[in-house]
């Protein structure tokens, strides 16, 4: 797994590359949290070359979304989900707490 | 079955999933599915390194697949811990963000992903995964046939095999269209077969057209032709059940042929027949599904024994697994008119979120719930809008259907299951099944957790029971234990009003102990009556039965009392009950009704029994001090035996060691003293009023009198007669006393008295001890009483020793007198002393010394008195005696009327408990000096004899000093007689001359001779002018230097006249004169004065008053008497002179009266004839010699006895 992060002026982009389960969901959850560290918390996560996602990686996203909602000061959004991934997030009822954009120029154009 | 070992690290889960996917594609699966079993088996391995092995990293997995006909089997080996999967609920997928749980998303994805999850475990193989994913029947490989019959045949078993409801769909539509061609519609009528899980929505729930809902409604194969299109709709239905209705239609002027009808409708028929068949397979694994359920719930409840936790698992489980809105649970007690919220969950609005609890009460018979826990009756509301018996609350705004199941065991309705919708017509009737089965478990669970409750309640209690009788028993202070019972059963059994009482059967009381509460503190003291006829309290302690009220109104016996709460509604009184003796009560009320049940009752007598027995603890405990301690106090006294204490020091001690161990007020000794009882020593009041209420209360003495005379104590009863201590202190009739004779052998001496202003405070107990103390003082007392005796003694001479000291070492009368007075309060008791001296010569009592009368009454009481004014002054100085009168009470301002008693009424007076007034003479030898007055001190009958003898002895001192101070007064004047007298001698000295000159032819001798009180006498010789001689004789009528000084005056007039004149008369006259003015005091002078002519012999005289000279001539004595009155008499007094002439040896001899009054021993006077009879015998003698035979014969006529007046002499002679 591939985590690159890009800073726009109003938010940051997120790109994740390869596979998320138990050994690398951490990894993701550093860079996450390095992003909110900085005291930034409207991010873009750009799944487009995500080829596979485990609940760990999906706790990592939880995680990361709790930490930015909070006090209304942001919020975490998912740009080009492959098919596979968002039956998952569907399944787990991730679709609700996560808002999905079928391009990341929407996404980032969103918050 | 392929197998494959990886090590349990998450490095390897890459790897796992490169197997997991090969494997599904050898199963045919497509990508999406191969995606999934990937995950599945991911998370399934996640979990394994994570949990079973718990992050140890040299465990392994070992996996193995199988591809089967229909499915894909994967199975998982480890040897981590076991892992339970019913212990991990599903995550509940629609929380926010923030309630979201983080785990359990695994297991979710494993069980949603696959078809069929199972776990396993057995020792030494330990967990056993098997997950498997049914193959897809679009998966298999298909074969392409003509269509036909036999794709109908096929449909069946497609059908059977399918997984979905969508699946079924698709293989219908897919088969019709094979077999019959042209455009095809399925409508099924989903609520047919839905299931309550069912979550997919294929259908509409009505027949999209009105052609196909024709062919549903008449159950008929329908036909239409619409311009070139052909319809023909088939209703799918089984055993009157329309199941649907497949729709074919043809453009193009294609028409159906026969065959098609037919081809469709056995297609209609095999679906019908294969939906009913899948259904009847889904419903029974659904069925099993639910089973499984309630299995689940009632396993996790079974053993819950807290109902309120029970409440909570039962009702979230519910909710979350039938997605209900809303489902509560209440619980009915046995007798109670309301049931009781337990738990709840669900309740989301749309607009609040989520309800954290919904929590009220509801009445029996009220709403659907209260109606189906009063009828034991399930009850479905559907449509609750419709139903008058629900009961809408604003917190569950949604609530569109309900129903309400009663929890029941038997017919016993425990509590009630109550379930609401938002749903219109909600309840599936499998659900209701299963909410029935679920309800019976939980009814059972509730009753479980309640028997459970109750023991452990009841194990508590007696627990607590337990404790509370051990931390009791420990304390030995009667005070503390109540205290200390009192706040353990408010805090360890939650009774808030408790109060204690203990028992007093021989006083007839109950006292207020201790209690809990702020309130308690008010009702220090309280006393309750054991006789009344009403009062819950006092029955019980009466009967030692329990009283248990539910309801004070309904209660008879219940009487509104102090104790808090003032709104009592409910009272458990319980008796505290010791060896078949009520010694206390315990009582506990509450401000509820009905606040007590059976089992209080048996928890309070329980720790009533406890209490009980520690109560008698305590008193054995206090008794038992209580007797070592009444063994210190006789000790003590006992110690005063040896001890030389006084009498009023045992007596106190004796008191005081007594009040130590007896309630008493007024403690006092009585002592008999000659034959009356007097009060001797007290505790807790005054001698004075004690002694007051004995003298004027007849019943007072009566009972000091019966105790001394009996042998026991004298323990009073209610009613009887008051005695001194109560009179004085003004106890009522209900007053505890006791009194004491106290014995020496078969002798009372007096008397010990207790008194105290409650009843019933001297029982046995304070009987033996006060005859021990009794019996014991008696000794002290004796003892004390023969060392005070002897003490008295010493003290009396002690007294009179002062006294007599006062009256040697103080020089002054009034100085010794006033020592006495001063000194005789303090010695003798005695309040108030007056010294009179009586003066005989005058005839009065005069005041000398006094001691306490008041300074008003000094113009009354402290002046002269002369007899006749002052009854008792003259009553003593005429008998010679002490006398006493009994009315020193009236005071001071009354003793000039008080009345000496007589001598027969002395005995009496004597021992009378008046004070007296007593008046001693003060006489020495039958001499009387005067009065002393004496007013007894208050308590003056104790000692009075001793007093009297006292006041006898410094009476005879008082009347030695006085004595004294008059032979000192004598001694004095004497002394000052002596100087006077020397003095007028050494002045009359000068004058009378010392040598007397010689004469030629002329003899002439004088003698002055003073007598002891010394008289005026004197005479003087002066040499004339010419020649001539005077002689001058007088004799001043006065003694002592009066006398004396007026001699020297006279002497100095005489000398002064014989200067101016010759003549004798003139002389005399002149000296009259000058005299006179000083003689008014009636002092007067005699005097002779004559002029003798040495030459010739002639002699010229004048005699103012005096003695006449004797002119002895040989045959005769002649008398020159007077010529004139005594000088100093009468102004300008006549004075005549007279010649004589002397011729040889005749004689003339002068004299005063000193010769002529000299007395004898046996009083004969002198006389003018002895003397001339002298003269007459002695003429021949000189002028010397007949002056000494003169005094030779005075002398020896008067004796040894000194002469009594001057003496003075002169002879004259004209020689021969």
């Amino acid at each position: 797994m591939e985590v690159t992060s890009k800073q726009f002026k109003h938010c940051d982009l997120v790109a994740i590359k390869g596979r998320v389960d138990s050994s690398t969901a951490s990894k993701l959850g550093e860079a996450l949290e390095a992003v909110a560290a900085e005291g930034r918390f409207k991010i873009v996560i750009d799944m487009a070359g995500l080829e596979y996602m485990s609940s760990a990686g999906f706790r990592s996203l939880i995680a990361a979304q709790r930490n930015c909602r909070r006090y209304n000061r942001g919020e975490v959004v998912l740009a080009m989900v492959p098919a596979n991934i968002n039956s998952a997030l569907e399944l787990a009822g991730f679709t609700s707490l996560f808002r999905v954009f079928a391009d990341v120029t929407t996404a980032v154009g969103s918050l | 079955m392929p197998t494959t070992v990886f090590p349990a690290q998450f490095d390897y889960l890459d790897a796992i999933r490169d197997l997991a996917a090969e494997a599904a594609r050898q199963a045919s699966m497509d990508e999406k599915s191969i995606y999934n079993v990937q995950l599945a088996v991911d998370e399934a391995c996640s979990n394994i390194i994570e949990h079973a092995y718990e992050g140890v990293t040299d465990g392994d997995i070992e996996i193995s697949t199988q591809v089967t006909r229909d499915a894909l089997i994967i199975v998982l080996r480890d040897h981590g811990k076991r892992f339970n999967a019913e212990g991990i609920s599903d995550p509940d997928l629609n929380a926010s963000l923030e309630d979201r749980a983080i785990g359990g998303l695994g297991l979710f994805f494993m069980r949603k992903l696959m078809d069929e999850v199972r776990f396993e475990w057995q020792p030494g193989q330990g967990n056993v995964l098997t997950m498997t994913k049914t193959r897809a029947s679009g998966q298999k490989p298909t074969r392409k046939n003509n269509p036909g019959y036999p794709d109908l045949f096929d449909l069946g078993g497609k059908m059977l095999a399918a997984s979905t409801f969508a699946a079924q769909r698709d293989l219908i539509v897919e088969t019709a269209l094979r077999v019959v061609g042209g455009e095809v519609t399925l409508w099924l009528n989903e609520s047919a077969f839905r299931l309550p899980d069912w979550v997919e929505s294929l259908f509409s729930p009505s027949p999209p057209t009105s052609f196909m809902d024709l062919a549903h409604q008449t159950g008929k194969t329908v036909r239409k032709q619409d311009e070139q299109i052909f319809f023909v709709a088939a209703p799918l239905c089984h055993e009157e059940i329309a199941l649907g209705v497949i729709e074919v239609s043809r453009r193009n002027g294609q028409k159906f042929t026969r065959r098609d009808f037919s081809f469709l409708d056995g297609l209609a028929r095999t679906a019908s027949i294969a939906l009913i068949a899948w259904h009847r397979v889904n419903v029974e694994r659904w069925r099993l599904g639910q089973l499984g359920l309630v299995r689940t719930v009632s396993a996790q409840i079974a053993n819950e024994p807290d109902i309120d936790v029970l409440a909570h698992k039962v009702t979230r489980l519910i909710q979350a697994t039938f997605k209900y809105y809303y489902v509560g649970i209440f619980t009915l007690e046995t007798g109670q008119m309301a049931l009781t919220f337990r738990s709840s969950a669900g309740g989301a609005t749309r607009h609040k979120g989520s309800l954290k609890e919904l929590a009220f009460q509801v009445e029996l018979g009220e709403g659907l719930v209260g109606i189906a826990a009063l009828t034991g009756e399930e009850l479905l509301a559907n449509d609750v809008r419709a139903d008058q018996r629900f009961r809408h609350l604003d917190s569950l705004p949604e609530t569109k259907a309900e129903l309400v199941l009663p929890l029941k065991l038997e017919d016993r309705v425990v509590g009630v299951l109550d379930v609401q919708s938002d749903n219109l017509n909600a309840f599936h009737p499998y659900d209701m099944l299963v909410l029935r089965a679920l309800a019976d478990s939980v009814a059972m669970a509730i009753e479980g957790a309640k028997l459970y409750g109750d023991q452990r309640r009841q194990a508590n209690q007696l627990r607590a029971v337990a404790e509370v009788s051990k931390q009791i028993t420990s304390i030995l202070n009667l005070r503390d234990l109540m205290q200390e019972v009192a706040e353990l059963i408010k805090t360890r059994f939650g009774f808030p009003y408790v109060h204690l009482f203990t028992v007093h059967p021989n006083r007839r009381q109950i006292h207020y102990e201790a209690g809990s509460g702020a309130r308690s503190a008010a009702l220090e003291g309280y006393i309750l009556n054991l006789d009344d006829a009403e009062g819950i309290i006092q029955w019980v302690a009466k009967h030692g039965e329990t009283v248990m009220t539910n309801n004070v109104d309904e209660e008879p016996r219940y009487i509104p009392s102090p104790l808090p709460p003032s709104n009592t509604r409910s009272e458990l009184t319980v008796p505290l009950i010791f060896n078949g003796q009520v010694n206390g009560i315990l009582d506990v009320q509450s401000d509820q009704l009905n606040g007590f049940t059976e089992h209080d009752r048996s928890i309070i007598e329980t720790l009533g029994d406890s209490i009980a027995a520690a109560i008698r603890n305590a008193d054995l405990y206090r008794t038992e001090q209580w007797r070592r301690q009444v063994g210190d106090s006789l000790r003590e006294v006992a110690g005063l035996l040896s001890a030389n204490a006084s009498l009023d020091q045992v007596m106190h001690a004796i008191l005081t060691e007594l009040e130590r161990n007896l309630p008493s007020d007024i403690a006092a000794i009585w002592l008999l003293d000659d034959t009356d009882i007097y009060c001797a020593a007290v505790h807790g009041a005054r001698v004075a009023d004690l002694e007051w209420a004995r003298a004027n209360y007849p019943e007072a003495t009566n009972m000091l009198a019966t105790a001394l005379l009996s042998r026991q104590p004298f323990i009073r009863k209610a009613n009887d007669p008051l005695g001194p201590s109560a009179i004085s202190a003004g106890f009522d009739l209900e007053h505890s006393a006791i009194a004491v004779p106290l014995r020496l052998g078969d002798q009372s001496v007096g008397v010990l008295t207790l008194a105290h202003h409650t009843p019933g405070r001297y029982g046995h107990e304070a009987q033996a001890m006060a005859t021990t103390f009794a019996s014991y003082a008696a000794v002290a007392i004796e003892n004390a009483r023969l060392y005070d005796s002897s003490q008295e003694q010493a003290y009396a001479s002690a007294a009179l020793l002062q006294v007599a000291q006062a009256v040697v070492s103080l020089s002054e009368i009034e100085e010794i007198l006033g020592t006495i007075v001063r000194i005789m309060p303090i010695l003798v008791g005695v309040e108030r002393v007056a010294i009179f001296s009586w003066d005989g010569a005058a005839q009065l009592m005069r005041p000398k010394q006094e001691y306490g009368i008041p300074t008003n009454l000094h113009s009354a009481l402290w002046r002269q008195f002369s007899p006749g004014e002052f009854a008792m002054l003259d009553a003593a100085r005429d008998l010679g005696e002490m006398v006493m009168c009994k009315d020193a009470h009236l005071g001071p301002e009354n003793w000039l009327l008080a009345c000496p008693c007589t001598p027969e009424e002395l005995d009496e007076v004597t021992h009378s408990d008046d004070r007296l007034l007593v008046a001693l003479p003060l006489m020495l030898k039958g001499e009387i000096f005067g009065i002393m007055l004496v007013e007894e001190a208050i308590g003056g009958r104790r000692f009075r004899s001793r007093r009297l003898e006292i006041l006898n002895g410094v009476a005879q001192q008082t009347a030695l000093a006085i004595q004294n101070d008059i032979f000192e007064q004598e001694k004095v004047n004497r002394e000052r007689l002596d100087i006077e007298v020397r003095l007028a001698r050494q002045i009359q000295e000068t004058f009378i001359p010392k040598t007397l000159e010689v004469f030629p032819g002329w003899g002439l001798d004088a003698r002055w001779r003073t007598a002891l009180q010394m008289g005026g006498d004197f005479y003087d010789v002066i040499n004339l002018a010419d020649g001539r001689l005077g002689l001058f004789i007088a004799d001043v009528a006065d003694k002592g230097i009066p006398a004396a000084l007026f001699m020297a005056l006279t002497r100095t007039l005489m000398r002064a006249a014989v200067l101016q004149t010759d003549s004798p008369a003139e002389v005399l006259r002149q000296v009259n004169d000058l005299l006179y003015p000083d003689c008014e005091q009636g002092m007067f002078v005699t005097a002779v004065y004559g002029a003798l002519d040495l030459v010739t012999g002639r002699f010229t005289y004048a005699n103012a008053g005096h003695n006449p000279p004797m002119w002895v001539r040989e045959a005769q004595i002649d008398l020159l008497s007077r010529t004139g009155i005594a000088l100093g008499v009468i102004e300008h007094a006549q004075m005549s002179e007279r010649s004589i002439n002397l011729s040889e040896g005749d004689m003339l001899v002068f004299y005063t009266d000193g010769i002529t009054e000299a007395f004898s021993v046996d009083g004969e006077i002198f006389g003018d004839e002895r003397l001339m009879q002298v003269l007459r015998s002695g003429r021949q003698g000189t002028a010397k010699d007949i002056l000494d035979k003169i005094d030779e014969s005075i002398d020896l006529f008067t004796g040894q006895q000194a002469i009594s007046d001057d003496i003075t002499l002169i002879a004259l002679k004209r020689e021969n």
